[in-house]
């Protein structure tokens, strides 16, 4: 593997591969692992917001996987390329934190607002194409499903996030997370079944009301 | 179109990747099937979370409350009567809602889904065994 020893102009730096940037930084050039960091701290911050939707959360979670990629460098190893390995780290430090949070118990539609409480209603009655076009337009939806995501157990939520919103594989989340395909496929058809469930009851005491 | 075509649709259906007859056709099952329908809509108080990008929805915000409060009232998102502002905080809260709209559109970008999406992937199976995919919904066994 081609090697850039010399830190030159910062276009050198950009033009590097992402392997070339762990050999300088293992070769004690630290400031690669800053070029590192940029090119790779929006996904690791859209894939945490996935999970999260403090800032100041995703912040502190964002930072602490660089710190435990930079850290962790010397056993990257180049058989995965160094985007998947960072996505690994940063699936764990979300993982640590889903578990370290307290999961939020079943929702019941006398604790919602206003607002959640008229989302609810619309889900009930409008039409398909409505409710997509809704949803997209109203901040109560997207907190109401983020409340109902917290009802699960982490390591469910965890798969269900990985499958529905990063359209990770079966294989490709047991290999991220080192479980097992059918651990992996138990957890996801258990979050949708406790979602749905979930959703089924708020429904229903919707159209009663 | 079964049942198990139209549930395998859904996801692509929320994120408007079906081509028009495909869309329509979902809907049509959905007049159709009560039990897909309601699948749906239990679906939808979660696809938010997971099938919208974390960001889109900020950015539509504030130009819609800025819209709002242009407009003269206040938008009670759960139907209630709306309130009418008085004609002096009018004029400062449509300068507030125009700065603020302005600075967070810079500050969330809405990421366009073409740009997140593969290019390949128009509706991608929930899971790659019908078993499964039945089961989870509440349908017999497949096949």
């Amino acid at each position: 593997m081609a090697t850039v020893h010399l830190l030159g102009p910062d276009r050198v730096q950009a033009a590097a591969s992402d392997e070339n940037l762990v050999d300088e930084v293992l070769a004690g050039h630290k400031a690669a692992f800053a070029e590192l960091a940029s090119r790779y701290h929006r996904q690791a911050e859209r894939l945490c917001r996935r999970f999260f939707r403090d800032a100041e959360i995703v912040r502190d979670l964002v930072q602490e996987s660089l710190s435990r990629a930079f850290i962790g460098l010397a056993s990257y190893r180049a058989e995965m390329p160094v985007a998947r390995w960072l996505r690994t780290i940063v699936i764990n430090v979300c993982y640590d934190e889903l578990r370290r949070q307290r999961r939020r118990p079943e929702l019941l539609v006398a604790d919602f607002s206003g607002a959640e409480s008229g989302w609810l209603e619309l889900v009930s009655y409008a039409t398909p194409e409505r409710i997509v076009e809704a949803a997209e337009q109203r901040r109560e939806a997207t907190d109401l499903a983020h409340r109902l995501l917290e009802t699960l157990r982490p390591e469910d939520r965890l798969v269900l996030v990985l499958k529905e919103s990063q359209e990770l594989s079966v294989a490709e989340i047991a290999t991220q997370i080192g479980w097992s395909e059918a651990k992996v496929k138990i957890r996801a058809f258990r979050a949708r079944r406790a979602l749905r469930k979930q959703a089924e009851v708020l429904l229903k005491e919707a159209l009663r009301r | 179109m079964n049942c198990i075509e139209a549930r395998n649709l859904f996801e692509a259906f929320w994120r408007r990747t079906l081509a028009a007859d495909r869309r329509l056709a979902v809907v049509e099952h959905l007049k159709s099937c009560a039990g897909c329908d309601r699948s749906f809509r239990a679906l939808a108080l979660s696809a938010p979370a997971l099938w919208m990008e974390p960001g889109e929805l900020r950015a539509a915000e504030p130009a819609r409350r800025a819209a709002g409060r242009a407009a003269g009232y206040t938008i009670n998102w759960a139907g209630a009567r709306p309130r009418f502002w008085l004609g002096g905080a009018l004029a400062a809260s449509m300068l507030v809602a125009a700065g603020l709209a302005a600075y967070l559109a810079v500050r969330t970008p809405v990421e366009s889904f073409d740009e997140i999406a593969s290019p390949d992937v128009t509706a991608s199976p929930i899971d790659t065994s019908t078993d499964v995919i039945s089961a989870s919904y509440g349908l017999g066994p497949a096949g």
